[in-house]
């Protein structure tokens, strides 16, 4: 769709660049769900981690050497990699960063997921003459956001064996319980703390999701989905390109 | 942020005040203020996400 908005030209090449990024895609999906031991519904799941593995690598490897052969330039790859990069920089963070406040939570959010988001979008524009990243990574990174905490609200929910709650991830509507001056959240500090188990936690599991309801970290979650799709869409509107071109990136990123 | 959006749980009156553009929030910015006043309308609304 950038290359769409972006570009004035036509060119065969953006199809086996599309795909080839999906292919990137996809590696990157199977090696999330090998790092965070879920999906087990997904083929490559059931293949076992020593296979899935070696097929993520085998689908990065041929992803970048597709964009070589089928690019007059390295421009592509340079962009891929420098994103990718950065991803993997997040989910690092993800795994093993100490996230204890909303801001780190975001810059890692952005990093891992926003990067992705970015890589794509500034692909697809940079088929055209004039450079507008800095705009399309900014708002990318918004959205990326967005959609996270889109799914982290979806995911507080959930307790069962793999769930944030389980594995004592930091989410947006957690980290808000966990603020000591929200009353509400002693119960999830506890947790957190270690003073309590997962199964206690799990016998207050009513009690908790009115607890995020009442204590305003759903309201929370909510403003700042808000506030990360309305920048994203402030950037987009800053564009300086046509009306119509606005409105169609609005209706497919919004 | 998570603060202001605590007190206004217990003070829904303070919500409808703002709305009504008779109060401002303090120690937010403008765009923060108007998608935390959002987020008490989508969930008024919408019955919340988890149903």
């Amino acid at each position: 769709m950038h290359f769409d908005v972006f570009s004035n030209s036509s060119s065969t090449n953006i199809k086996d660049l599309t795909a080839s990024i999906e292919t990137l895609m996809l590696a990157l999906d199977i090696i999330d769900d090998i790092q965070d031991d879920d999906n087990e519904e997904a083929a490559w799941a059931k293949m076992g981690q020593a296979s899935a593995l070696n097929i993520a690598i085998s689908l990065i490897t041929t992803s970048q050497l597709h964009i070589l052969e089928d690019s007059d330039d390295s421009n592509s790859l340079k962009i891929i990699l420098r994103y990718l990069s950065k991803s993997i920089e997040g989910q690092h963070q993800d795994l093993y960063g100490n996230i204890d406040s909303a801001e780190q939570y975001i810059n890692m959010i952005k990093l891992k997921s926003g990067s992705l988001i970015a890589m794509a979008h500034i692909i697809g524009a940079s088929f055209g003459e004039l450079d507008y990243s800095h705009i399309i990574e900014d708002y990318s990174y918004d959205l990326g956001v967005a959609a996270q905490i889109a799914n982290d609200i979806q995911d507080v929910i959930k307790f069962e064996e793999k769930s944030d709650w389980k594995l004592k991830k930091k989410t947006l509507p957690i980290l808000y319980l966990l603020n000591p001056l929200i009353k509400e959240g002693e119960i999830v500090r506890n947790y957190y703390n270690g003073k309590i188990s997962f199964d206690t936690l799990l016998s207050y599991k009513e009690e908790i999701i009115n607890i995020l309801k009442q204590s305003g970290a759903l309201n929370y979650t909510v403003a700042q989905k808000i506030l990360y799709e309305q920048r994203a869409l402030t950037k987009i509107e800053s564009l300086p390109i046509s009306p119509e071109k606005i409105k169609i990136l609005k209706k497919h990123l919004l | 942020m998570e603060l202001t959006v605590n007190y206004l749980t217990k003070h829904p009156e303070v919500v409808k005040m703002v709305k009504q553009g008779m109060v401002s929030l303090l120690g937010v910015s403008k765009e923060e203020e108007k998608a935390i006043i959002q987020s008490f309308n989508e969930i008024e609304v919408e019955s919340y996400y988890w149903q």
